[in-house]
């Protein structure tokens, strides 16, 4: 009977266990409370409230940028654009995801693309403080 | 059969580093993919063809660059703040509402949301670029 217990021939997987312990949980906690959807751009400060509608999904939005910049689908257009891609799709509502600091002249020209298109419901995105 | 003669079969580990290779590359499209925040979506409506033809004449409200409210109606006089604006508001008539030029995002969506809160129907109309004084 051996007195020195034999040791345990190690692998060099055996450090990589506390590691993915640790990713494997930030993944769950990725998938459990995060929400796969189309971001604005990140360096719109979205003004903060709550109002009565919960919006589900930004699927189609456009953005107007502090400096008066407006995206649509991850272009730069200009209103006149703006207002000729809408032409071309059926869209009844639309969302507007409007810079904090963006002036109400920007907003206006963006609203005057919306002004001749009576059937479009138009909604302004708060983010929920 | 007799399991001696068998052949044996080896115990091999499976290495981890195939599976931390795609668990990281999972992490990085959630992180990249997930947002966490929460949209609410206020409903406007934008003074088009179809409101000028109203037979009531609108109320309006005037915000100013500063943020400060004020009612046109017969005459202007100041508004109170946003919190209130509704029992302000003369019943039964469209309001409008018109920020000057200048006038942030920010200081609109108040404005918008104590109406919305108060299921007070109003209409974003154009902008304005003259000074308003207090009458």
């Amino acid at each position: 009977m051996p007195v020195i217990p034999t040791r345990r021939r190690t692998s060099g997987d055996d450090n990589l266990i506390p590691l993915i312990n640790i990713v494997f949980l930030l993944l769950i906690f990725f998938m459990v409370a995060g929400r796969i959807q189309q971001q604005p751009d990140a360096s719109l400060q979205v003004p903060a409230g709550s109002a009565a509608a919960e919006a589900q999904s930004l699927s189609v939005f456009v953005s107007l940028a502090a400096d008066g910049t407006l995206t649509y689908r991850d272009e730069v257009v200009s209103p006149a654009a703006l207002s000729e891609q809408l032409e071309h799709t059926g869209l009844k509502s639309i969302s507007v995801v409007a810079d904090r600091r963006a002036t109400a002249a920007q907003l206006d020209d963006l609203l005057e693309v919306f002004r001749q298109r009576t059937d479009l419901a138009i909604s302004l995105i708060l983010e929920k403080p | 059969m007799h399991a001696g003669l068998l052949p044996q079969r080896r115990s091999r580990r499976i290495s981890l580093t195939a599976l931390i290779d795609v668990v990281f590359i999972l992490l990085m499209f959630f992180m990249l993919t997930t947002g966490f925040s929460q949209w609410q979506a206020l409903n406007i409506t934008v003074a088009g063809a179809d409101t000028q033809s109203r037979a009531d004449a609108p109320v309006l409200v005037l915000i100013r660059d500063d943020g400060s409210l004020f009612l046109l109606d017969e005459q202007l006089r100041p508004l109170r703040a946003a919190d209130a604006l509704a029992s302000e508001l003369p019943a039964d008539r469209p309001v409008v509402i018109s920020a000057h030029k200048e006038t942030p995002v920010s200081l609109i969506v108040p404005v918008l949301k104590s109406l919305n809160r108060e299921h007070t129907a109003f209409t974003l109309g154009q902008t304005f670029d003259t000074e308003i004084h207090e009458p």
